[in-house]
């Protein structure tokens, strides 16, 4: 086992036996499974809102357990003082960082499966197997999406406490989603040339969350979607560049720092 | 010199992602709503709407959104509902359910105290289904629902032929949660047809029904619904031909002579903002014994008042210059300040009468303008078929001293090709002034302008 696989080993351990992640994932399949109480509608709007709740729902939760994962990965260790322990051994401060954020997306895999599946059965009971089939693009999509915010957690918390991490990768999380907002900012013929300006750093200097929002064609498969194959490979394009950015600066800011 | 090097690489990286940015902007818009400042739009929602809507949560919001809207509607609070019909196909324009009941909501469930529809809403109704075509194009959803609204709702089945054929042109719908039209509406463009007054249309249309329905049931010989279809669809087809048979072809057909319908009407003003509109169809007595004795009704007539000078091709008026002033360029709530009162009155052994009460909803019956036109028409396309058999789709078997029009009703089919034909119909349009219905006395006299 290379020093990478078994800090993420520990960190997927020590994530999957708190108990605020566990909350979490428990209120979320809660959610879900009392989601068929919309049978009062007819069959397809039932459908239709049970697919929205339920991404809805399994978003949601993950964006609050990656947050929440996020901000303690590295500041816990340097609390605990186990960093010590760890670097001492010939563990590279970039490997430790790497470990960490593969310890994070694991976690954050096992948390999307365990949720898909049960809302997989629930939608497949409700409506049809293959109706229920299209939930993977989403799934994916969300992973991709969780793994650049637990990244972005990762990276605050090497220079900011856990509690203004918290607030920070929200903001940004928030920010992020608005993509469509930020790049009509950016180039809205109203607009002033500050204002472009503003927009363009946002859109491109933030990671855009709202790329991997691609509900809407699971809730309604019937839209049709030009190259829609590959407007998600272009987003896990993105999104592992965006991850190595990161990931990078946060090696650079964790190398300087005193542990 | 390492730490430039990561530098370096960052850039690179950063140079690389918003490089990718840019081509995913194109495609993102195709999972999203197009409204412009939607966020402005929604102020005086709850703030956890709001939020949901800003973490990218759209949907959910949507979907909540419209759960409440179903229990304002059985809590009977229609106002309620139209901001929220709104803002959920801002929300999610691909949730389908939103534009039909809404529309239907928005074109039906606006009434008076005696459950006239408020005519004003219909062009509002038709503006949410075409945002619901625009939007969804791919579906046969919002094709059929459009066809519906012209077909049911201003029983002007010519204008619903388009909508009908483009909803037609789906494969079928294996299950309800399948796109794909579910085989028994395809009827619907037959039916349509033949009240446009366009039999050979209409059995054409059967004939392909017919085949499909085939094709279908070798495919699902299990459902019964699948051998069902064939069997109402041969039923009609076959009726159809029968009927085109006795009222057109056969000699001399069951359509002539033409029969003196005797048509006129009066409407007096018997208490403030109540009218009695009462005349005479005289369909009656010619059908057999055997037809009076069950109380046969021939039909019904369209009566229709208006401020004068108001002229919508959507009322059943059917006056050559209206024009398309129902039309909302930008779909809005808001309902022109005029006065439209629409019903329709069954004629009974030849005679039709009713009283009819707007002094309950001043908002629905402003009666702002100084003088209103009513309208009363007998309309062949709409009649039942027992009636029809002696006065023919078209009216050809239908005649009159004084109210005789004879109207080139034309439809235009989705690839533009246009089909007129002759209807023959009876009208009377009369005068009434804001006097006389404030007042409650007085009788309307005939205005002859129209025609």
């Amino acid at each position: 086992m290379t020093a990478v696989t078994a800090i993420a080993y520990n960190t997927v351990r020590e994530a999957l036996s708190r108990r605020v992640v566990l909350l979490f994932l428990f209120g979320a399949l809660v959610l879900i499974i009392l989601s068929p109480l919309f049978s009062f509608l007819s069959p397809r709007e039932e459908l239709t809102l049970l697919k929205s709740l339920g991404l809805g729902v399994i978003q949601l939760a993950s964006m609050f357990i990656c947050i929440v994962m996020g901000i303690s990965l590295i500041p816990a260790e340097i609390e605990r003082r186990t960093i010590y322990t760890v670097l001492s051994k010939p563990v590279q401060r970039y490997e430790f960082v790497l470990g960490k954020f593969l310890g994070g997306i694991l976690t954050m895999l096992f948390n999307i499966l365990f949720m898909g599946i049960v809302f997989f059965a629930v939608v497949a009971w409700r409506a049809t197997p293959k109706q229920a089939l299209d939930l993977w693009k989403g799934f994916m999509m969300i992973f991709f999406q969780m793994s650049i915010l637990v990244s972005l957690a990762i990276f605050f918390s090497v220079f900011l406490t856990p509690f203004v991490n918290f607030f920070m990768s929200l903001g940004v999380y928030i920010v992020g989603t608005l993509s469509s907002v930020t790049e009509s900012l950016m180039k809205g013929e109203n607009r002033t040339v500050i204002q472009k300006g503003i927009g363009a750093v946002l859109h491109y200097l933030l990671p855009q969350f709202g790329n991997f929002n691609i509900q809407n064609k699971i809730i309604h498969p019937e839209t049709r979607i030009i190259n829609e194959g590959v407007y998600y490979i272009q987003n896990i394009g993105y999104a592992i560049l965006y991850i190595a950015v990161l990931l990078i600066i946060a090696v650079i800011i964790f190398d300087r720092r005193e542990v | 010199m390492r730490r430039l090097q990561l530098i370096l690489a960052v850039l690179a990286l950063w140079v690389l992602s918003a490089a990718l940015q840019t081509a995913i902007d194109p495609h993102r818009k195709q999972f999203e709503p197009k409204v412009q400042g939607l966020f402005g739009k929604m102020t005086g929602l709850p703030t956890e709407y709001i939020f949901g809507t800003m973490l990218g949560f759209r949907e959910v919001v949507a979907g909540a959104l419209w759960v409440r809207a179903d229990s304002f509607f059985h809590e009977g609070n229609y106002d309620a509902i139209l901001p929220i019909i709104r803002l959920v196909t801002w929300l999610d324009p691909h949730n389908l359910d939103v534009y039909s009941t809404g529309a239907w909501h928005i074109g039906y469930n606006f009434t008076d105290t005696e459950q006239r529809s408020d005519r004003r809403y219909l062009s509002a109704a038709l503006k949410l289904l075409e945002e619901g075509v625009e939007n969804n194009p791919d579906v046969y959803d919002m094709y059929f629902e459009m066809g519906w609204m012209w077909y049911d709702k201003i029983k002007q089945a010519n204008n619903s032929v388009q909508w009908f054929q483009k909803a037609y042109e789906f494969p079928n719908r294996p299950d309800e949660y399948s796109p794909g039209i579910p085989p028994a509406r395809r009827h619907m463009l037959a039916h349509a047809w033949e009240k446009a007054g366009l039999i050979d249309q209409a059995l054409l249309t059967w004939q392909d029904i017919l085949q499909k329905h085939e094709q279908y049931y070798q495919q699902h010989k299990k459902e019964y619904m699948a051998k069902v279809q064939i069997d109402v669809a041969k039923h009609n087809y076959t009726l159809t031909e029968l009927r085109q048979y006795r009222r057109y072809l056969k000699q001399p057909p069951d359509t002539q002579p033409p029969i003196d319908v005797k048509f006129d009407v009066k409407v007096r003003v018997v208490e403030p903002k109540i009218i009695e509109v009462s005349g005479t169809v005289d369909l009656g007595n010619y059908f057999d014994e055997q037809m009076q004795k069950v109380d046969f009704r021939p039909g019904r007539v369209d009566v229709v008042l208006r401020d004068e000078g108001y002229k919508s091709s959507i009322l059943p008026t059917d006056e050559k210059e209206a024009g398309e002033v129902w039309r909302q360029k930008v779909f809005t709530f808001d309902v022109p300040d005029v006065t439209i009162m629409q019903e329709q009155i069954a004629i009974i052994k030849g005679k039709f009468k009713r009283k009819i009460d707007m002094s309950k909803d001043p908002m629905m019956y402003s009666f702002k303008a100084p003088r209103y036109v009513v309208t009363v028409r007998f309309n062949p396309l709409y009649a039942p078929p027992q009636t029809q058999d002696r006065i023919g789709w078209r009216g050809e078997g239908l005649t009159d001293k004084r109210y005789l029009r004879v109207d080139q009703v034309t439809t235009v089919d989705k690839d533009g090709k246009t089909y007129t034909v002759p209807v023959r119909r009876v009208r009377k349009h009369l005068l009434l002034t804001r006097e006389q219905l404030l007042s409650g006395k007085g009788e309307a006299v005939e205005y002859t302008e129209l025609e």
